[in-house]
């Protein structure tokens, strides 16, 4: 009877206050066309904050309450400029050029080539903690030390730090990293706080410097701070170096922000706050956005997003976005058959991927090679493959597999996205005799299997970036020093000497022209050897209330609220 | 020694070897799992040195038995270790969400006993008429409703479209936030008691006592409440037991579904991102309710009714 009379009550709601979707949003703004000060940005995300700590947060929804709360001494153009990947100058008045030089190493005393970089500090920028620990003030002066000390607690290995590899080229890293116990130091002879200078003393040229100082781990913190709430204290207490900080933070429930007063940007921002709900279910979070409490959604499921997708009414209120990622499958390269790239190319000419991007209703972007449109180093001349069974067949028929073969595909999930793609790739591999016997394995076991060698010969992967440089996603997932028996980035286990000569140069190459080329050079001969069926690039999908205004997707930061502004009281429409 | 206490004797020494089961079981499972955990807190490129330095501070640098071994013997000391991502001892953290799980539990099996058992007694008491055909067949239904979708239904019904719950939980307004979580939760208990209580009433109304106290005199209401009412809610004694055992134990998809802050929510999360420490203190939470709840069933039925030997 239970049911029934949730039917019942199902069939009395028809035609109740919410009105459907193809009317289009109920409420519109209140009319503003210059920006308005004040409200509260509301939205939902499905899953939790990893950290808070921004030496150890690294996964896209940690990151999302950092970049509300913490600058760096380069960031991101606005969300609203036509270049949102260019970077500028943040917390620091400057973005230095390499000047290169010759100095006494400071511990062996020989004299070593070094690249510097000195960064000039604005003047007024301060940490705000509304609860700061016993005998700290709650705004408190940054300075170039708190700079310093937050990279050095990224290459400690005492703070587990994801980053501690991104700054290996500065002066007594690897010493740092080395260190076991207290054998070794503490500081890096690199990094020099002086005055209102920061000066980093590269010991080998590293063109992706500037982004990996715009990412959060290079957030400034005090290591007083550090001190006083320990690493495990820092999951979830922070000092605010940015446009808010947190109220409140009931972990994997909510998260709130204010804006803060002492931000040295702060006409620039127009919101009072933000309210992030955590860990909500994505039809939930789309009710909650239809039913007005949240002002912006995402990550719709596939019916939620062909209903609103397809309503004109809601058009003006989408947004649609290419993000900077890679998704596919990889091939084992230690395992048979797979040891063989005509059998590689084959799975790649006998997947069709204009039909596997049908099934992401304009979520997916077909991919040629690893690099998608709208990041630096996009080479558009790129040869992939087409969709050509024929030519697949041919292939594994010159292989030695006229008969095909069996083979386990290791998938995640559950989700119905992979599920659809695994469906339409077991489709097309057995158009050509490969008879694929899908499994699917949850994420922590499916991690650790496909960065393992030996493990998964045929599997789902995945790559998004950590900043918007070719070497992030050639260099970590193609050169062969990232090959390894376990926790393995390359997971292909892929190894092209030529492709290794490419990405090292490339790697130390300061002239942008000359760096890309290098780059798609070795992009073509990895696409050449097949070592992923490189499917599709996301599209992200999102819709906005009417009354958020000035609103757009982020590439690196996505969700960037910094900018944004309400434009309120709303009224219905 | 008095039956009763070499009864509870018997039944704490098994409630002991079966928590030891279950938790030994969990424990397999979730550290024989070919998973890493050092590769979901690290991120996708670690050095070599920090993933041995984790391992070294999760201790998953052991042999499996060595693992057991400090597993065991920190249960032992009444410490249920540290998780790996709230980076806060797990105790604390089930602390803190046991009680908004023990609301939602209670309530849930409130909702089951106030609907389920009158609807039961009335359909028995029109058997073979409309209300019993439509009490039979709405009942199987609200049993085979799965609770992800019963709940979206609520969600969508009674929070979004009527606007009269919120759609998820809301701080500040609790009462209200638990009224479709606690429905949805109680939708298939109210099924199962009322079909319970409904056999149960059937079957006691044709009893000879049944029939002596009608001949007395006694009014329909008497013989129903008094009688009848009383007997048949035995089994349902049994089955509040065990159904607030096991929603004690965190109620997994329900406070998903509506962002219930309880354990329920927890133990996802733990499983997600392999908390081994956190998959552990939930199980061993959820397990406890059980065996507890089993315990005072028994004790309770066997005081409820004199028929029952402590045997």
């Amino acid at each position: 009877m239970a049911a029934a009379l949730l039917l019942a009550a199902a069939a009395a709601a028809a035609g109740c206050k919410n009105k459907s979707l193809s009317a289009g949003p109920a409420y519109v703004g209140a009319g503003a066309t210059t920006p308005t000060r004040g409200g509260t940005l509301r939205f939902s995300i499905n899953d939790g904050i990893k950290s808070l700590d921004p030496q150890v947060a690294y996964d896209e929804y940690s990151i999302y309450p950092l970049h509300y709360t913490m600058d760096t001494l380069v960031g991101y153009e606005k969300t609203m400029s036509p270049n949102a990947v260019g970077l500028i100058p943040q917390l620091a008045t400057n973005m230095p050029v390499a000047e290169e030089r010759t100095m006494k190493h400071p511990v062996s005393g020989e004299d070593i080539e070094v690249w510097v970089y000195v960064f000039h500090l604005r003047d007024g920028i301060t940490f705000y903690d509304p609860t700061p620990p016993p005998g700290m003030a709650k705004v408190r002066p940054i300075e170039p030390r708190h700079f310093k000390y937050a990279i050095e607690r990224c290459l400690d290995p005492d703070t587990s730090s994801p980053a501690q590899s991104f700054f290996e080229a500065i002066g007594g890293a690897p010493e740092m990293i080395a260190r076991e116990g207290d054998k070794g130091p503490r500081e890096a002879w690199g990094l020099v706080a002086e005055g209102r200078d920061l000066t980093i003393i590269l010991t080998k040229p590293d063109p992706t410097l500037m982004y990996k100082l715009a990412m959060k781990f290079a957030s400034p913190i005090e290591p007083e701070v550090v001190k006083h709430y320990g690493a495990d204290g820092l999951n979830a207490h922070e000092v605010s170096s940015g446009p808010f900080y947190v109220t409140s933070y009931d972990r994997d429930i909510r998260i709130q922000f204010k804006k803060n007063p002492e931000y040295w940007d702060k006409d620039s921002i127009y919101l009072d706050g933000i309210d992030m709900q955590l860990m909500v279910e994505r039809q939930v979070g789309f009710m909650k956005f239809r039913a007005r409490e949240t002002d912006v959604v995402d990550r719709m499921t596939v019916q939620d997003l062909l209903s609103i997708g397809e309503e004109p009414a809601w058009q003006p209120y989408l947004l649609r976005d290419k993000s900077i990622d890679i998704y596919g499958e990889r091939f084992d390269l230690t395992m048979k058959p797979f040891d063989d790239k005509r059998v590689r190319q084959a799975f790649n000419y006998a997947i069709n991927r204009e039909h596997l991007a049908q099934l992401g209703y304009g979520t997916m972007l077909p991919a040629k090679g690893p690099l998608p449109p709208g990041m630096p180093g996009y080479n558009p001349e790129l040869r992939g493959y087409a969709y050509d069974p024929v030519k697949a067949k041919a292939l594994l028929v010159e292989a030695g597999y006229p008969d095909g073969f069996e083979l386990d595909y290791f998938i995640t999930g559950p989700d119905e996205k992979v599920e659809k793609i695994a469906l339409s790739v077991q489709a097309d591999m057995a158009r050509v005799g490969v008879r694929l016997k899908i499994k699917r394995l949850t994420f922590p076991v499916h991690l650790a299997a496909r960065m393992s060698a030996g493990k998964i010969p045929f599997g789902l992967d995945s790559w998004v970036q950590d900043f918007p440089d070719p070497s992030n996603f050639l260099e970590f997932l193609f050169h062969s020093k990232y090959r390894a028996p376990t926790n393995a980035v390359n997971s292909s286990q892929y190894s092209n000497p030529e492709v290794d000569k490419l990405l090292d140069a490339a790697a130390v190459e300061l002239d942008p022209a000359k760096r890309t080329e290098l780059y798609h050079q070795a992009e073509q001969l990895i696409v050449d050897d097949a070592p992923w069926v490189f499917e599709y690039h996301s599209v992200r999908v999102e819709a906005r209330q009417p009354w958020l205004m000035d609103y757009k997707m982020h590439p690196v930061w996505i969700r960037d609220f910094r900018y944004v502004w309400l434009d309120l009281p709303s009224r219905p429409r | 020694m008095p039956p009763i206490v070499s009864f509870l004797g018997r039944r704490l020494a098994w409630s002991v070897i079966t928590l030891w089961f279950v938790v030994t079981l969990a424990f397999l499972m979730a550290y024989a799992l070919p998973a890493d955990p050092t590769k979901v807190l690290l991120g996708p490129h670690p050095s070599p040195q920090q993933i041995a330095k984790l391992k070294k501070q999760l201790c998953l640098d052991r042999s499996l038995l060595a693992q057991y071994g400090c597993f065991v013997g920190r249960i032992a000391r009444g410490d249920l270790g540290k998780s790996f991502n709230a980076k806060e001892p797990v105790a604390k953290i089930i602390a803190k969400r046991i009680g908004m799980t023990a609301k939602l539990a209670v309530s849930a099996v409130f909702l089951m006993v106030l609907i389920g058992v009158p609807l039961g007694v009335w359909a028995a008491l029109r058997r073979n008429q409309m209300a019993d055909t439509a009490i039979t067949t709405g009942g199987l239904l609200g049993m085979s409703t799965p609770t992800f979708f019963g709940g979206l239904l609520l969600l969508y019904v009674f929070g979004f479209q009527l606007g009269w719950f919120p759609i998820g939980y809301q701080k500040g307004h609790e009462l209200a936030s638990l009224v479709l979580p606690a429905f949805t939760m109680a939708i298939t208990g109210i099924a199962v008691y009322s079909r319970i209580v409904r056999g149960e009433m059937i079957e006691i109304m044709q009893e000879d006592y049944i029939r002596t106290a009608q001949a007395k005199g006694l009014s329909r209401r008497a013989v129903v409440v008094k009688h009848a009412l009383r007997n048949a809610l035995t089994p349902v004694v049994t089955m509040i037991g065990l159904d607030l055992g096991a929603l004690l134990g965190g109620a997994i998809i329900t406070e998903y579904l509506f962002q219930w802050p309880g354990l329920g929510r927890e133990a996802v999360k733990s499983i997600i991102t392999l908390d081994r420490p956190l998959i552990l203190g939930t199980v061993l939470v959820a397990s406890a309710f059980i065996v507890v709840a089993n315990l005072v069933v028994d004790v309770l039925y066997a005081a409820l009714d004199p028929r029952v030997r402590l045997e």
